[in-house]
This record gives structure tokens, sequence and C-alpha cells, in this order.
């Protein structure tokens, strides 16, 4: 046989060589360099620590085996990153915020230390994820953390179900020591604090009164922690993804429990999450339209408010887990946390732009325009470039205005539409950034 | 259930300890880009430290959700708890009496200077000293086979 140590020297060269055959010349010109790079330090460096450890440390050894595997399925893995198999407009705008995101709460020197992130689609519907290793497993032979984004490959133009990723967001920032603790301090604490859920104590009394089900302390501590990062990253994802990450996180996550009150030891019954997602809303004031909408529009946005809250009706109170005013100070403490970080937070839109471009959806056009003026000779646009996560809320919008003006508008061609529309706004907003630069 | 799938729990001692000496027979080297990983990385362990959260806890995706599973006895992981007390020694001994804000700002400017080739300059030979003697602290402990040996207890 093989001695383990010569078989982890031989599977370094097998690496190495993998990585050579596929990202030395492949993936985007334009992070392909920095991808390529880092898998060579990471296989540089383990190669050291193989050839440094005991012949007898086999605690050790077996580590850097672990590790070695995953780095050659890791390589393997972005070179399957297509472009053509997700839609790269809304991939581009998430991976902004979440490097943004990560980058500042990290606290290293940019851009030498920033996270990369690459992309992917995989079969399934739940295949939306946002894939890393803990930062503990990536420390001994990692400079930046790598962090992979996951479409699921049917759903590719259903841009309108993507904000369900500003969940996986949250717990890509969750994974920073600083910005995990703040969060824990500005947000969990004061959503837990006079709740059924206060700790696993209560989290333990709480399942016994409501599903039967009793569990020994060390389960419901492990409970308890999966569940509460679960609550801190749907908050996280509303208030960076906007009102469509409400439609889109219900419509998701009822396809895997549609009663939504299925007791799981990873995630809490569904049904406090769109109640405790539905309180967030009320305080954020993101309900606003449907007091002074009228018309068709007025119609869409109640039709859209109604059928989110579909899934709560008739719901046992037991389910309401947190206090009210609890839900509004977690919200208050991630938006202080968010808010200095440029572009994190979602901005509310005017009521005005929303319907216009739900309007422009319904009427069969993208929902992003923009006027050309002529100036003498020369001709400009006159551009107010909106936000990515605006055209998925008026996309949503559309889809409730075009279902009660009986419109026969599908879903898939609404997402097509939106999908046109991100696109629209990368070349405005590239068409601003070259106009600035060039002094037009 | 791949090979992969099998190793599903992973030692915290053994993880903190290679970076620990890794990290020592690099130190006094010249610049190189192993030598940065080691350092940038005890940043990140020093930060995770100083904020309470050394953990190996990898989280789950929104929508993998797994049903309540039927509780069985696990043998307790106390892994972190040891890795806690590895550091929480050396720091001691490193810096004894020196706050422990004012330690971790000052280890984490050295290690960061030291990590980026062009900053080395500014660092002085007691501040490499320092580092060094928390560092080598730390891999001692974490690579004493007492210690080691509880994991199997």
């Amino acid at each position: 046989m093989l001695q383990l140590k010569e078989f982890l020297k031989q599977e370094c060269e097998n690496t190495l060589q993998l990585l050579n055959e596929t990202l030395r010349h492949a993936y985007s010109i334009k992070d392909g360099k920095r991808f390529y790079v880092e898998c060579l330090t990471r296989v540089n460096t383990l190669k050291k620590q193989i050839k440094d450890v005991g012949e007898k440390d086999f605690d050790t050894q077996g580590w850097l085996s672990y590790r070695l595997s995953l780095l050659s399925e890791l390589i393997t893995r972005i070179e399957r990153s297509h472009i053509g198999e997700f839609s790269w407009p809304f991939a581009e705008y998430l991976k902004a915020i979440a490097v943004d995101i990560c980058r500042q709460e990290e606290n290293l020197p940019s851009p030498e230390y920033d996270p990369l992130f690459f992309i992917s689609a995989e079969g399934g519907l739940l295949a939306y994820s946002i894939s890393f290793e803990p930062l503990s497993h990536d420390m001994t032979h990692a400079k930046n953390r790598i962090f992979n984004i996951v479409f699921p490959r049917s759903l590719k133009h259903s841009v309108l179900l993507h904000p369900i990723l500003g969940h996986e967001i949250g717990h890509a920032a969750y994974s920073h020591s600083n910005m995990s603790q703040r969060l824990d301090k500005e947000v969990l604490e004061p959503l837990l604090a006079e709740g059924l859920l206060a700790d696993a104590t209560s989290l333990k009394r709480w399942m016994s009164e409501v599903y039967s089900v009793n569990s020994p302390d060390d389960a419901a501590a492990e409970v308890f922690d999966d569940w509460k990062e679960e609550y801190l990253c749907d908050l996280f994802g509303l208030v960076i993804m906007g009102p469509s990450f409400v439609s889109a996180h219900r419509s998701l996550l009822r396809t895997i429990d549609p009663p939504g009150y299925e007791l799981s030891s990873t995630h809490p019954p569904k049904l406090t999450r769109y109640w405790m997602i539905d309180e967030a809303v009320r305080y954020l004031q993101w309900d606003r339209f449907a007091a002074n909408a009228r018309g068709e529009f007025g119609r869409a946005v109640k039709s859209c408010s109604s059928s989110c809250k579909e899934p709560l009706r008739g719901m046992n109170n037991a389910f309401k887990v947190f206090k009210v005013s609890s839900i509004h100070r977690a919200v208050d403490g991630l938006k202080a946390i968010l808010g200095p970080i440029p572009n994190a937070l979602y901005q509310f839109p005017a009521l005005s732009e929303i319907k216009g471009m739900a309007t422009r959806i319904c009427d069969s056009s993208p929902p992003v325009q923009t006027t050309i003026r002529k100036n003498g000779i020369s001709f400009s646009l006159e551009n107010s470039v909106s936000d990515f996560r605006t055209v998925l809320y008026a996309g949503w919008l559309a889809w409730h205005q075009c279902s009660v003006t009986k419109r026969e508008l599908s879903f898939q061609v609404i997402n097509r539409f939106c999908d046109t529309g991100l696109l629209n706004l990368q070349a405005l907003k590239r068409w601003n950034d070259e106009a600035v630069v060039s002094g037009i | 259930m791949s090979i992969a799938e099998q190793k599903s729990v992973s030692d915290l001692r053994v993880v903190y300890g290679l970076l620990a000496n890794s990290a020592l027979k690099e130190i006094d080297k010249p610049a190189n880009d192993t030598r940065e990983v080691y350092l940038i990385n005890l940043v990140r362990m020093l930060d995770m430290y100083r904020t309470g959260k050394l953990t190996g806890r990898r989280p789950h995706g929104v929508l993998e959700s797994k049903p309540v599973r039927t509780y069985t006895l696990k043998k307790k992981d106390n892994s972190i708890e040891q890795v806690q007390y590895a550091l929480d020694i050396a720091r001691d001994y490193a810096s004894p009496g020196l706050d422990p804000e004012n330690f971790f700002a000052k280890t984490r400017q050295t290690l960061l200077s030291l990590a980026q080739k062009n900053q080395e300059g500014n660092v002085t030979a007691d501040s490499v000293e320092f580092v060094k003697r928390f560092v080598s602290k730390l891999a001692e402990i974490l690579s004493d086979p007492a210690v080691r040996e509880e994991r199997g207890a």
C-alpha cells in the first residue's frame, strides 16, 4: 500500500496538474487569474505542510487529506461555472453586494484579502445556496476566502425568485467574526430578549408545548443555535433585497413545506418566519402603497400583499414567537450595521417609479427605459439609474397586476422582461460611469 | 455516503495547532506567499478569539431544511474550549498583565504588517519577538500529546 504521506504528496502533484489544466486558461477574464492564483497558493501551502508533517502524526495527515480532497472538488466546481447557466446581470449585482458586506467586516486590507465569489448552477429546485467553508477550516492554507453562489439550473431566468439569496448573504456575513459579534449583539439579542424563544431552555419548552416533542438539553442547544441564525438571515435577506424577498421566500419555502409548520432541527417553523418577516415589512413601511395606490396598480399591490398573507390565515398564536417590538429593534440593529455599507440596504422607491416599471412590464416592455436627448449635433442619454431590486419588486407587482386585470402574461415572460431590465440597468450604469470618466 | 461526507467533524485543535506550528516555522523567513497565508490567518484567528467566535459550525442553506432527528448520543466535542484555553494561556504567557484589547490590537497590527510584503520594515524586532512568544506557546500547547489524546477519552 501507499503510505498516507506519500499518497498525499502525489495527490498534491495531481491537484496541481488539475489546476493547470483547468483554471489556468479558463474562466472569465476578469476573475480567472485571482481564482487560479488563490488555488495555486492553497496547493503550495498544503504541499509544504505535507512535507513537514510527522510520519506518525495521523491527526494532521487526516486533516491535510481532507483539505486536499476539498480543494480538488473546489477547482472542479469553479471550472464548471458557466456564465450561460444563470442570470449573470443578477449574479453580478448580488456578488457586488456580498463582496462589499464581507470585505467591510473582515477589516483586512482591500482588495488584497477580499473574498472571492464564483457562481454556478445545479440541478433541483432547492439548489439556491451560497456555499463556503467555516473560516476555521480554511485558515491553514487559504489567503482569500472563496464563496460559491449557486442557482437552480431550471430557474435560470426566474429572477423574481433569486432574491431568496439575500438570506444566504446573511450566512456569509455571519461567518465573519467581527460582523457576527455585532449581529449577535445588535440584532439577535434584541430579537430574542423577550419572546418565547429567548434561549435553549425556552425553545425546549416551546417545542414540548406546541409539538409535544421532548428534546434533550444538548440537542435543544444545537437547534437553538441553528434557528436563531436562520431568523437572523431572514431579516438580513429582507433588508438587503427589499419586498421582492418576501414573495420569493414564501413561494420557494412553500414548495418544501406547504402548511408551514414542519418541525425541523435546522430551520425554525416557516409560519414563525413568515409572521416575523411580515411584522418587519410593516415596521419598514414597505406596505405603504396599499393605502395610497389607486386603480390597477393599487389592486395589484393589494393582491400581492394578500397572497403573501394567505399562508398565515388561521395561524395559531403560538407561532408568534417574538414580541413585535423586539422585531422592530432587530430591524433597527440591522439597519445600523448595514447602513454605512454602500448599496447594502434596500431603499424603498417612489410610487411613480415602481408604478411606471410595473405598468411597462404589463404592457410587454422591459421595465427600464431611458430618454435620448439631442444637444445640437450630439445625442445624450437622460438616465436616472434605478436599483436592480426595484426592478424585481416591480416584477412581482406586475405579476399581480396582470392577474387582476386578466392580462395573459405568464410568470416566465415577466421574469424575462425583468431579466432584460437588469441587463439594461447595467448598460445604463456603465454609460453613466464612462460619461463621468470621459467628462461628457 | 461519499468518503468526504464521512469526515463530518473536524478537530479544531489539529487545525489551530497546524496553523501555529506552520507559522512558527515561517515567521523568520523572507516574505513569501506561504508565510503570508499563515500570518494573515493568525490575524483571522485572533479576530475569532477576541469576538468569542471560535467555531467550526457550518450553516444550512435556506431550503436545506432537515426534519427533527431522533437524538443519538454523540461524543462531546470539547475542542473549541481547549483551543480557547490554549489561546488564553499563550496570550498570558506572551503579555502578562497586558490588557486584552491592547494585546489584540498590538498582535493584529504586527501580524498584518509582517504578512504584507511591503510593510515589514514597519515592524520592530521587539514586536516580532512578542508575536513569536505568543505563537510558539500556542503551538506548544496544541501539539502536546496529552491534549491530543484527551480527544479520544
